[in-house]
């Protein structure tokens, strides 16, 4: 068995188990799927031309370079779009959703979606990372560059406001 | 339902599955990686110069060795001995090695740049070091300040 093909392999499992979650924290920034694509394509691209290996604790890494590459493009696209609206709340335009949900889950989907677009930012990517990505606090803190107790408080306001808006609309 | 069932209930939703798209355009540029021994550095970006930086200080060192034996070299042959230069081939000194010392390092706060963008500015100070080495085995020791501002992004929150 060639290295080519080991190589391409180990990726390939790393980019299916991680790449999901990323997807899903960068689409917060871009404007739309294909945009939040294109970020996390730069970003992996980038990760494993260095690395060429992954490891668990690499995860909270990924996550940081996603967010500065969302940022960096949400700077770069911020005059020529001229809006200042999340990608979250675009996102429902284009009708691509967030979540993997059969039919008889797609309401339920639909309203964590709404409900999710309508937190803080802030409160937002903390529980993107800490629900979907599967941090910790202190990994969420570390993305973040926030102090743990911060991300923690952050994240039970987060969970609260969340699960209000997600039942009033499920009602 | 209390935060903890609903906490579970979120995680029951799964991100969408990557398109085939995604799959195709990143295996495509990871196709034609170099060998591993050919891998970028991963040192921080604000290390990397140091390799290059300590040669062209050697290079530096050398020439002024260079220049400095070769104006001591024309004194009259009936000068004064203890002026008398040593033989030339033992004034060659190469390096031998060099490396780096951080003495310290000052936080000098945080700026707000013509972009809106804020940076924390850190300055770092360093001495350079080489020993350079004669035919003789004469060695010489040099050491150079050298100060390092580093501009590290902040993010308001």
């Amino acid at each position: 068995m060639t290295d080519d093909f080991n190589n391409d392999a180990t990726w390939r499992t790393c980019f299916d188990d991680v790449g999901p979650k990323l997807l899903l924290f960068a689409r917060q920034w871009a404007s739309s799927p294909a945009d939040a694509e294109d970020i996390v394509q730069e970003v992996f691209v980038r990760f494993w031309r260095r690395e060429r290996s992954f490891e668990t604790r690499n995860v909270p890494l990924l996550f940081t370079m996603v967010r500065h590459a969302a940022i960096d493009w949400r700077r770069r696209n911020e005059r020529r779009r001229n809006r200042e609206t999340f990608a979250v709340a675009d996102a429902s335009t284009t009708r691509e959703p967030l979540f993997e949900a059969a039919m008889a889950d797609r309401d339920r989907a639909e309203a964590i979606e709404c409900a999710l677009a309508d937190l803080p930012h802030e409160q937002r990517e903390v529980i993107m990372l800490k629900v979907w990505g599967e941090l910790t606090f202190a990994q969420v803190a570390a993305v973040l560059d926030i102090p743990q107790n911060t991300a923690a408080s952050r994240y039970r306001y987060a969970l609260e406001a969340l699960r209000r808006n997600a039942s009033a609309l499920l009602k | 339902m209390n935060d903890s069932e609903f906490e579970i209930d979120l995680r029951s939703l799964r991100p969408r599955a990557l398109s085939d798209d995604l799959q195709k355009r990143v295996a495509d540029d990871l196709r034609n990686l170099p060998p591993t021994n050919e891998r970028a550095s991963t040192a921080p970006a604000s290390w990397r110069w140091v390799g290059p930086a300590l040669l062209a200080a050697a290079a530096c060192l050398v020439f002024v060795l260079t220049l400095t034996s070769a104006l001591r070299k024309p004194s009259p042959a009936g000068s004064v001995a203890q002026h008398a230069p040593a033989p030339a081939a033992n004034d060659d000194f190469e390096p031998r090695s060099a490396g780096q010392t951080l003495v310290s390092m000052n936080d000098h706060g945080v700026y707000v740049r013509d972009d809106r963008s804020a940076v924390r500015m850190v300055q770092y100070h360093f001495v350079d070091s080489i020993e350079l080495r004669n035919r003789a085995g004469a060695t010489l020791n040099v050491q150079v300040p050298r100060h390092e501002f580093v501009a590290l992004p902040v993010n308001f929150q």
